[in-house]
């Protein structure tokens, strides 16, 4: 999504926010657990890019406003005081969602199903798979938005997918293929 | 060849995230090793099912149009340095008060509720009896389905089920996302109350089950009142109490008249017009959440000085023993306003409401959605699960069906 010359600001944030706001929405989500406020930082997001003249050179949008919006999502935790992680070390140790009673998993449809163990991972990991996965970032951007390396980025999906791998199985007992259109 | 699969690099080659000489190092690999072609098959199998259930997530997702006033008022230099930061700023310290007040009110409640359990066989035989004429007092209300108020003098006791389902909260919510209202019969107001978790203390270690009793202002009739009673079985003993039944005492020098919410699924009132009490299994870990509302005698009708309102009295029998043990709370009412109460308290009333003004009750007062959605925010409390989130979140929706 890189700017192009002839699109005025006004028409590239609109189509930013077109493309990244529900996104962007999901990603402080995670960090924050609180919609109502992942919502005002989102739009803290898209008011701060709209103030800055131009892009950082060689910054991209997407990746410009998920460093801005996980800044301010982690702001807002630590300036709150209600999530546990005051920085980023308890970022990483930050407990995950238990993993759902099978029932409960049976109950939602099958189409989140994958979704519903994504949440059960580490938020580190539920965060690079969201950006890698929704947002089709590149390991290097992505490390530049969490603050980390490329190499650390691959540990963390590689372990996420394994997890992935194995939660899904165990769940759904019998082996079901991953993508069911391949079958 | 066999080839070590936990490898990142495995990994980041199959999601194309190598860059060179890397790339054709690793493609050369896994040409040469069966296993680990099916590796790289098996993760961009699973990188594409995440990318498709990612792309769901997103349309689930409903937000608030793109707000046009970002655009509009971006060139007001007053805007952006003094309103903004001044709005934010009064969010986030209300936030923090809000937080504190709850912290504050609950941890008072805590403190304030006396808990005496007793064990004693005595207790148990022959204590309560009920009138026998309540079935015909029940059956007047002219609101079939949903249980009326009772006359506190009449019928001093009542009781309810301590098993609760909560799959109509799973059906309500699946119609509301879908894009409708559900029908009357699908909301049943006990197990959307007890769908979500409450943050209650397990019992101390030489007890089984705990008992928790709060009250405050009633926030859909502010002249009644409404008590919460929760029940609370230890969850890392091998807890498995039975012949388990609560009874609810009320105190007719205080009160004029109760009202259970909910439990109206069997055919409405009828099944508490029996005298015979319900006995059921507690589980390890189980909770229980009961709301009543209560309409007060005035200061001058009442013929007590004692602001107890009520006792509750849960009976139950632990694996081991063979003799019945009481636990056994009375409830004083010092007038507590909804305002101050504790945040699990407002949550509880916020779903109750909202089951109600679902089911058009006859009961649900002067309550509207937009309450609904106050009483559940000021409640939310830390939602470590989200749950409460999603109940926002449907709120919203359900008033966007209403309107439209």
């Amino acid at each position: 999504m890189r700017e192009r010359p002839h699109e005025s600001k006004e028409e590239q944030v609109h189509a930013l926010l077109r493309r990244f706001q529900i996104p962007l929405v999901q990603f402080a989500t995670r960090i924050t657990g609180d919609r109502e406020r992942a919502r005002d930082i989102v739009q803290e997001t898209f008011v701060k890019f709209q103030r800055n003249g131009a892009l950082p050179k060689e910054s991209e949008p997407a990746t410009w406003l998920f460093t801005v919006c996980r800044n301010g999502a982690l702001n807002v935790c630590r300036k709150e005081r209600r999530m546990m992680y005051l920085d980023e070390e308890l970022l990483q140790s930050r407990e995950s969602k238990q993993p759902l009673p099978f029932e409960r998993i049976e109950q939602e449809e099958a189409a989140g199903f994958l979704m519903r163990i994504v949440a059960t991972l580490p938020p580190r990991q539920q965060e690079v798979l969201q950006l890698k996965f929704q947002n089709d970032l590149s390991y290097q951007q992505i490390a530049e938005i969490t603050k980390t390396t490329a190499n650390n980025v691959g540990v963390l999906i590689h372990t996420a997918l394994k997890t992935l791998r194995q939660r899904y199985g165990q769940a759904s007992k019998d082996f079901i293929p991953f993508n069911p259109r391949t079958t | 060849m066999k080839m070590n699969l936990d490898n990142p690099k495995l990994t980041a080659f199959a999601l194309d995230e190598l860059d060179e000489p890397e790339r054709s190092t690793i493609a050369r690999a896994v040409a040469e090793s069966p296993e680990a072609q099916r590796f790289v098959d098996k993760t961009r199998n699973l990188a594409s099912t995440l990318k498709n259930e990612f792309a769901a997530d997103l349309e689930k997702e409903t937000l608030a149009p793109v707000p046009a006033n970002l655009i509009d008022i971006r060139d007001d230099p007053w805007f952006w340095s003094v309103a903004r930061p001044l709005a934010i700023a009064a969010v986030l310290a209300l936030a923090v008060v809000i937080a504190g007040v709850v912290v504050l009110s609950s941890k008072h409640d805590r403190g304030a509720i006396a808990q005496q359990p007793k064990s004693s066989a005595s207790d148990v035989e022959g204590e309560i009896e009920l009138p026998a004429e309540r079935t015909e007092f029940i059956q007047t209300s002219n609101h079939p389905g949903e249980n009326p108020f009772v006359d506190a003098k009449r019928y001093p006791v009542s009781t309810f089920p301590l098993n609760v389902e909560t799959a109509s909260y799973s059906t309500v919510r699946r119609l509301i996302n879908s894009g409708s209202l559900p029908s009357k019969e699908a909301v049943q107001v006990e197990e959307l109350v007890n769908y979500f978790p409450y943050d209650y203390v397990p019992p101390p270690e030489d007890k089984a089950i705990a008992l928790y009793v709060d009250l405050a202002s009633c926030p859909w009739e502010p002249s009644h009142r409404l008590v919460r009673i929760a029940l609370k079985a230890a969850s890392d003993r091998p807890i498995i109490a039975s012949e388990a039944n609560v009874q609810v005492e009320f105190n007719s020098a205080r009160v004029a008249s109760y009202r259970l919410l909910g439990h109206e699924r069997r055919g409405g009132s009828s099944d508490l017009t029996t005298d015979k009490i319900e006995s059921a299994k507690i589980r390890a870990g189980q909770t229980v959440t009961t709301l009543y509302e209560v309409v007060p005698l005035t200061a001058n009708e009442r013929s007590t000085s004692s602001n107890e309102m009520l006792t509750v009295k849960l009976r139950f029998k632990k694996p081991d023993g063979d003799k019945s043990e009481l636990v056994e709370q009375a409830v004083t009412d010092n007038g507590g306003k909804f305002a101050n109460a504790p945040g699990d308290l407002k949550f509880a009333a916020a779903v109750a409401e909202f089951g109600m003004i679902l089911r058009d009750s006859e009961f649900k007062g002067n309550g509207k959605l937009a309450a609904v959605l106050e009483w559940a925010q000021e409640g939310k409390g830390s939602d470590a699960n989200g749950y409460r989130a999603g109940f926002i979140d449907l709120v919203r929706k359900a008033q966007a069906l209403k309107k439209g």
